[in-house]
């Protein structure tokens, strides 16, 4: 095979060449690749995926639209990290691999307008709150549940259940209610809680007011950046970066805090290592780093927070989200919370931390593969016999809602925030 | 190779079944061996059920072409690489468990089922399936029956050639052949199955095996000991064996090994020890504490420091010293050569001193582990695949470590196959007499050298 671009085109992934060639092939991957389980074909599952960037370094696979959809069937789970006796680093392979693919052909006109508008705040905020509007022409109710299909399927999105966009997107309400003695908190929202979920944002503000602490938002609701990065618009997710750290600059706050662990992990790994070579950013950046936690690991970890005073009575199963299990580490805490509500019993499901196959738009991307690794996940809470689910990601909760939907099971699905919001009233 | 070809596999196979885009390829050129070079196929295929393979077998056979047979692609040999081109068949689709047996104590299992989910299957019946290689996660039973696979098990339980009854074949021209069965006794003519069981693909595509399963030990006891000297540690092997005590484990970690797993895991491990058993008794519980005093008696008496797992965490924690050993060997360079050179037990102690021998000689760095109850070593020699002279220096060194295996009356491999990588070096261990029976049994069972082709039998 020929070479299709001379290799020096390729310096986003020469930036990864060590890590590529660490890969032993041992195949080890496999055992826990949720794409593999579904595909069983070999680029599906890390390894694969690992060979083919040392194939595009070698000049035998060419930068192209083909490159870019094998390394668009992974949910970046980490479950191969965790398992990889070599350490190799295979998110971040498939993360370069992407921006290559970018930096060699351009993003595709839709994602080129979409992102464009992910970039500017406003715009997003504007388009959201028109789709909003739109949406009850667009969408059919799926069930009695919150959940809706849409309404002219467009091939892409036909078989999904999503939840309706907030009429009211989440803005916490304004400069401190009351300016008291306790830690002051930066409540970052991020897009899925600012317009689908903004009832996680209010149970958020509910659990940390409840605990002694002033909750600020930032000035305004911009993505941390994450979907751009996945679909490797490294320039776009930069340019989020460095404006998450202007609007952040002379606020005041101890910690920085988030329920959505993809936002959160952009503060503690993202945007150290994007921002890395910034002179202006790159301080700053570690400094946000330091003080950035999951919402659950800040009120156990760091506020020691008692149990709530009401019952619950209820069995709950916990799914963990990848970037928060794998991610941050973050496992024993919403458990310790879960556990700690009066009434509440916990009933583990198989392998909690197995992928729900969510993993932002790559359950628009591939549907089939989306739902069919969160039927597994589905059966898994269903043989739990759980009454609720809890999670603490909202876009895990969107998946989870989406594929017990599939099967007509009607558990409801919460972030555990809200859980612990309710117990407290 | 034609469109042609691949205009027929496509037309014999449903949709979706046959993969030809470079993207695609690329991803079956490779196994898990690190001296071997990667070639990429010119259309991989996914048969679904014995009926596919038999179509695909039958349309390469017409057309000349190379059929690799693939399952996990973990092989340490380079047996699954498609040396020559042509299709892989990759056995991935076919992997349902079709029975289990609970009261005859075996299962019938397709190709592709990872060996496993056999294993947590039969644990509901209170059975097992032994042979559990170090990838016993992801290879799967027609890879590890081609393969005979042993394991950490091997020395009480065998390896994959003692549990496999019956098979099911396609043959290189086609044709389905079905063989053994559920008899676990069976000298019904020649021992057929047997010769598929280890053939690496170069006769046949398994595509149904029936093999034994036993009950699940009610007890066992776990310890490791470590010696200050690495002669201690393999007479401490002999005296145990010698007092009719035959443990499950009887694994061996030799000083490089366990500086790299300090290094890697932090288990506290002695840094000054030269090598360290981890030892398993099991069986019925009052025969498991006779023989876990018997074995740790033996260690002390012999220098070891022992300890003694008293519950299942603890066993865990003795065993994570030998599960960080490949990843933190995999940590210590961009490759390794996992090689299997295996001595008679009495004769380890030479093997040891000779692997250690040639390691300096040419200034590369070998860790050895292996299961050292059944003389079944692993010297694994720290490369880099992109460095030539590194290389060539490692390819010398494996020759002479064979060699040495072969002269202290051993053989090439234990359960790794021969594959490509060992090819070279079968005659040492067959002879001319060896070599040619093998020639001719591949010649009368696959006349066009379609499957495999390219591998020991070339
Ligand atoms: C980390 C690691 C640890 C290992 N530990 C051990 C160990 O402890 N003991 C041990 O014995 N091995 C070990 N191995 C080697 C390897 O895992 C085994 O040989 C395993 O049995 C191969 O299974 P597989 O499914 O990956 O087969 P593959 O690698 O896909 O194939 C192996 C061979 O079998 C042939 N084959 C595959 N399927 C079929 C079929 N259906 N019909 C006919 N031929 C077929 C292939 O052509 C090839 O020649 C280890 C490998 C790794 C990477
Ligand atoms: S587990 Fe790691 S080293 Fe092994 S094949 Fe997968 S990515 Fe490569
Ligand atoms: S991150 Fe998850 S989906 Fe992607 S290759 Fe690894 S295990 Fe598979």
């Amino acid at each position: 095979m020929s070479a299709a671009r001379p290799p020096d085109d390729l310096a986003v992934m020469r930036a990864l060449a060590d890590a590529v060639t660490i890969c032993n092939r041992c195949g080890a991957c496999q055992a826990v690749c949720p794409v593999y389980a579904e595909t069983r074909i070999e680029p599906g599952v890390a390894r694969g995926k690992v060979q083919l960037a040392a194939a595009i370094l070698s000049g035998d696979l060419p930068v192209d639209r083909e490159a870019a959809a094998a390394f668009s069937t992974c949910t970046t789970c980490m479950a191969c990290e965790e398992a990889c006796p070599s350490g190799v680093p295979v998110v971040d392979i498939v993360a370069a691999a992407r921006a290559q693919v970018v930096e060699a052909r351009g993003l595709p006109w839709v994602k080129r307008v979409v992102f464009g508008g992910v970039r500017r705040p406003r715009v997003l905020r504007a388009a959201a709150e028109a789709a909003a509007r739109l949406q009850d022409a667009a969408f059919k109710p799926a069930s009695d549940r919150d959940l809706r299909r849409l309404r002219f399927p467009h091939g892409l999105a036909a078989r999904r259940a999503y939840p309706p966009l907030a009429a009211h997107p989440f803005a916490h309400p304004g400069p401190l209610r009351k300016a008291g003695t306790g830690p002051r908190v930066l409540l970052f929202p991020g897009c899925m809680v600012t317009y689908v979920y903004p009832g996680i944002g209010h149970a958020s503000v509910e659990v940390l007011e409840r605990a002694g602490v002033d909750v600020v938002a930032p000035p305004e609701a911009a993505c941390c950046g994450v979907p751009l990065e996945a679909h490797g618009d490294l320039a776009g997710a930069t340019e989020l970066a460095r404006f998450q750290l202007d609007q952040l600059e002379g606020l005041e706050f101890d910690a920085l805090v988030a329920a959505c662990p993809t936002c959160t992990s952009s503060f503690v790994h993202r945007y150290p290592r994007l921002l890395a070579g910034e002179p202006r950013y790159a301080a700053r950046a570690q400094r946000l780093a330091a003080c950035a936690y999951d919402i659950t690991s800040y009120l156990v970890d760091v506020l020691c927070v008692g149990p709530p005073t009401r019952r619950l009575e209820a069995t709950v199963t916990y799914h963990d989200p990848c970037h928060l299990a794998r991610g941050l580490g973050v496992t024993r805490q919403p458990r310790e919370l879960l556990t700690g509500i009066p009434g509440v019993r916990l009933s583990e499901m198989r392998e909690p931390s197995r992928c729900c196959g969510g993993a932002g738009s790559f359950s628009l991307a591939h549907q089939e593969l989306s739902l069919a690794i969160g039927a597994r996940k589905a059966t898994d809470i269903a043989a739990t016999g759980a009454e609720v689910v809890a999670t603490s990601c909202p876009g895990c909760r969107m998946q989870l809602a989406d594929v017990l939907s599939q099967t007509g099971d009607s558990r409801p699905v919460v972030h555990t925030v809200e859980l612990l919001a309710a117990a407290g009233r | 190779m034609s469109d042609d070809l691949i205009r027929a596999l496509a037309s014999a196979l449903p949709k979706g079944r046959v993969l030809t885009r470079t993207s695609e390829l690329l991803c079956y050129a490779y196994d898990a061996t690190a001296s071997e070079a990667r070639r990429v196929p010119d259309v991989v295929v996914l048969p679904a059920s014995t009926d596919e393979v038999a179509r695909v077998v039958r349309i390469a056979r017409g057309a000349g072409a190379p059929v690799y047979p693939r399952g996990a692609g973990t092989s340490l040999s380079g047996g699954a690489i498609p040396a020559q081109g042509g299709i892989v068949l990759s056995t991935t689709r076919m992997d349902a468990v079709l029975e289990l047996d609970a009261e005859n104590h075996c299962a019938i299992v397709q190709p592709g089922v990872v060996i496993q989910r056999l294993n947590d299957l039969a644990a509901a019946h209170g059975l097992m399936y032994p042979p559990d290689p170090g990838s016993v996660a992801v290879a799967t039973m027609g890879g590890s029956i081609a393969e005979c696979a042993g394991g950490l098990r091997g020395l009480k339980y065998g390896v994959t050639k003692h549990y496999v009854t019956g098979l099911e074949v396609v043959l290189a021209d086609g044709q389905i052949v079905r063989l053994g069965g559920k008899a676990t006794k069976n000298v019904t003519g020649y021992d057929l199955v047997g010769l598929f069981v280890g053939s690496e693909g170069t006769l046949g595509v398994i595509t149904e095996a029936t093999v034994r399963l036993v009950p699940a030990p009610e007890a066992r006891a776990t310890m490791t000991a470590t010696f200050a000297q690495s002669s201690a540690a393999t007479r401490t092997v002999a005296a145990i064996v010698a007092g009719n005590v035959v443990p499950a484990t009887l694994e061996l970690l030799d000083a490089t090994t366990l500086r790299f797993v300090e290094e890697y895991a932090h288990a506290g491990l002695p840094t000054d020890a030269a090598a360290l058993l981890l030892i398993e008794v099991d069986g019925p519980p009052e025969a498991v504490a006779r023989e876990a005093a018997f074995v740790e008696r033996v260690c002390l008496g012999h220098g070891g420091v022992v300890e003694r797992a008293a519950d299942d965490e603890a066993r865990e924690r003795l065993w994570a010293a030998r599960r960080a050993a490949y990843p933190a060997l995999a940590r210590q360079s961009r490759g390794t050569i996992v090689e299997d050179a295996t001595v008679p037990r009495s004769r380890i102690p030479e093997m040891l001193a000779a692997i250690e021998e040639i390691a300096r000689r040419h200034d590369l760095t070998i860790a050895t582990m292996g299961h050292a109850g059944d003389g079944n070593l692993h010297p694994t020699v720290l490369v880099d695949p992109d460095d030539a002279e590194l290389m060539e220096r490692a390819h010398a060194a494996i020759a002479e470590i064979f060699r040495a295996a072969i002269d202290l009356g051993g053989t090439l491999s234990g359960e790794h196959g021969i594959g490509s990588a060992k090819a070279p070096y079968l005659g040492w261990a067959l002879g001319e007499g060896g070599l040619d029976l093998t020639r001719r049994i591949k010649a009368a069972l696959d006349p066009q050298n379609i499957l495999n082709p390219g591998k020991f039998t070339a």
